[in-house]
């Protein structure tokens, strides 16, 4: 705990609570405003609660689809998302969305119901050991067992969730802690830890490092977006005129038409991004952990590099490839504190320039049919600044991240550690409750659609004009890609021909839907999606056998990318 | 190859279980394990741990990564754990934040 006593909010409760309301009230002081959930027998209690509480609820149609809105909720505001669960297949149903928080570092407190203390391990109806199963996905837990500490430990909770690299929390819940009544006093509040600022020496050494390099590259990754470090990391760029790469979590730490920026990195990364990493003597590492879908072969990455590595987590420090020097803490004051002045890497700034001229996305495919990066790009650009843009998993995902343009990394909204279809729609949900004048839209696959079709109902439960972009090549595209290139053209479960009329179905839950599968539809489709009001889904019918290029395969190093062999 | 931990840890629940998960999770396993009580300061533990033959892992990654555990007090493997870029970790090689920053 950090800081909680001393912050202790003003507002006590006027009488003896239970549990569950001390729980509630607990949420308020830490200045919650939104939670996502779904209500089921050992949770009863909050969800007493909550009536006459100012929270607001939304109810999603399961439990998935409330954990993925609390985190796109997070993303967008910065802010620690909220869900909550019952116990049993309610507390199941969040695992997934705990570690998607856990894999992109995302603050979120998750709070289930259990059985009454005297039935755990009794093999109680609806009774799961939530604890043990997500101890693996969560940043940490409690399980409230003293009704008495319920206020401190939400506000614990909140304080780590938030703390140096973000994660998801888990508070369980028991029934009769939940009824049980608890003293009045005053609720203390939850706040982050500060995290350790840049020792001089380091950074000297490190000013050095970027001085003497003749070809310094930075790899921009979602920390800094968790840092809050995103002004620092611009005007870094601004003094230094350093050319970037980004990871998928990094797209937008500088907008994705700044002149500096070489693209997205790794196996579906722009080969101008991945030439230059091959090519760089100093990889300026921001905020990202050398994942294996930005490295490919890690031996082969970057192979002439040596690593400045900055992260808010020192464990990543060194856990893939080896750094030359690490300033592990507040990633904006590291960034804040460099600055090596002029650098001599004109030449180097002309090589990358020349990079990009020579690899810039191409929209010219042939044939009628809709192709669906020209579609992202040309819905990028209609859509304006103030896009927000939340995807699911596959095919369409790459696309996107290739092709849209990100002006601000709280603008793409993606499942990138977990890679858990399904997270899109949910994710928007969240966003929209956070932002809620933006333009949110969702880009999905007709495989990603099916895994929480349901929260449809929450769109239009609650009218949030959430536009939906449903790219449909009737199969499991990334799958059916890598089958037909690494399994031989082996195709094994991935043709969704059967899929439904998605325009209907949306149309049955209460959505605007429409159907296009031709390219001169496109840009009537467009205005119609972004002038719809409510919400709205354009179903769009592409090529099943399209791929998403470049491609570099498996243990593969980053430059020897497979591309489409168009003339 | 076997390593040596002593990792003093709190007696809250699950501490063992996330000290023993993450070890396991990292790519190592426990071959020798022994809990005593240390006073008011919480339990320390004495672990043998052997890495798995197709992992990577790198003591000192370990250590950081328990050190990331909330329960977790202190962790010592000989010393590892510490950057060898720096020679200490990071709450020792940095200089304190400000009084409120960062929240």
């Amino acid at each position: 705990m950090t800081d909680a006593a001393a912050s202790a909010a003003a507002a006590a409760p006027s009488r003896t609570a239970s549990g569950g309301e001390m729980l509630v009230r607990a949420l308020e002081a830490q200045g919650v405003e939104v939670i996502f959930g779904y209500p089921g027998g050992a949770i009863m209690p909050v969800y007493d609660a909550l009536v006459g509480s100012p929270l607001t609820h939304i109810l999603t149609r399961h439990e998935q689809g409330a954990i993925f809105a609390a985190d796109g909720y997070a993303r967008v505001t910065g802010r620690t998302g909220v869900t909550i669960a019952t116990s049993g297949p309610g507390a199941t149903n969040l695992v997934t969305g705990l570690a998607n928080a856990l894999a992109d570092s995302v603050p979120i407190v998750a709070i289930t119901g259990q059985v009454a203390r005297p039935l755990m391990g009794s093999d109680a109806f609806q009774e799961v050991d939530t604890f043990g199963i997500t101890l693996p996905v969560v940043k940490h837990s409690f399980i409230l067992s003293d009704p008495d500490s319920i206020p401190e430990l939400v506000a614990e909770a909140f304080a780590i969730a938030a703390s140096g690299r973000p994660g998801p929390v888990l508070l369980d819940l028991p029934k009769d802690v939940a009824m049980a009544p608890v003293a009045a006093r005053a609720l203390p509040r939850g706040r982050p830890a500060p995290l350790p600022l840049p020792e001089a020496a380091a950074v000297a050494r490190a000013t050095a490092m970027i001085r003497e390099a003749k070809r310094p590259l930075v790899y921009a990754g979602g920390g800094i977006a968790l840092a809050g470090a995103t002004a620092a990391f611009r005007a870094f760029i601004r003094r230094t005129g350093l050319p970037v790469v980004a990871t998928l979590k990094g797209l937008g730490a500088i907008p994705t038409d700044a002149p500096e920026f070489l693209g997205l990195l790794g196996m579906h990364g722009n080969k101008a991004a991945n030439l230059a990493v091959q090519r760089s003597d100093l990889l300026i590492t921001c905020g990202a952990r050398f994942d294996d879908r930005a490295t490919g072969r890690v031996d082969g990455f970057a192979p002439e590099a040596r690593i400045l590595h900055l992260d808010a987590d020192a464990a990543e420090v060194g856990k893939i490839r080896a750094a030359d020097l690490a300033l592990v803490g507040d990633l904006g004051q590291a960034l804040e504190a460099l600055r090596p002045g002029p650098l001599a890497i004109t030449s180097w700034q002309q090589e990358t320039a020349q990079l990009m001229k020579a690899h810039v996305w191409r929209y010219d495919a042939p044939g009628e049919g809709v192709y669906a990066p020209a579609l992202l790009r040309a819905l990028s650009e209609a859509a304006g600044e103030d896009l927000i843009v939340t995807c699911d998993v596959g095919q369409h995902q790459m696309w996107a991240a290739q092709h849209c343009r990100f002006t601000r990394p709280e603008a793409h909204l993606t499942s990138g550690g977990l890679g858990a279809m399904g997270y899109g729609i949910p994710a928007g949900i969240g966003a929209l409750h956070a932002a809620p004048g933006a333009r949110v839209v969702t880009v999905t696959g007709d495989g990603s659609i099916m895994m929480n079709i349901q929260e449809l109902a929450t769109l239009n439960r609650y009218r949030l004009p959430l536009k939906i972009v449903l790219l449909d090549n009737q199969a499991l595209g990334m799958v059916r890609q890598w089958q037909d290139i690494f399994f031989d053209g082996r195709l094994s479960e991935v043709d969704l021909s059967d899929n439904p009329d998605f325009a209907a179905l949306a149309r049955v839950f209460g959505l605007a839907a429409r159907t296009i599968e031709h390219r001169d539809e496109v840009a009537g489709a467009i205005d119609w999606l972004l002038g719809a009001e409510g919400p709205a889904l354009l179903h769009v019918k592409i090529d099943p056998l399209a791929n998403v290029w470049p491609l570099v395969p498996p243990g593969a190093d980053n430059h020897e990318m497979l591309e489409e062999t168009r003339q | 190859m076997m390593e040596r931990f002593s990792i003093l840890i709190d007696d809250s629940e699950g501490a063992l279980m996330r000290v023993i998960g993450t070890i396991e999770r990292r790519g190592w396993r426990v071959r020798a394990l022994a809990m005593t009580r240390e006073g008011n300061r919480g339990c320390r533990l004495e672990l043998e741990l052997a890495r798995l033959p197709w992992h990577r892992g790198d003591p000192a990654i370990l250590v950081r990564h328990l050190e990331k555990l909330i329960p977790v007090a202190a962790v010592d493997c000989g010393g590892r754990g510490a950057p060898p870029w720096t020679g200490q970790t990071p709450d020792r090689a940095m200089v304190p934040a400000a009084a409120g920053a960062g929240a």
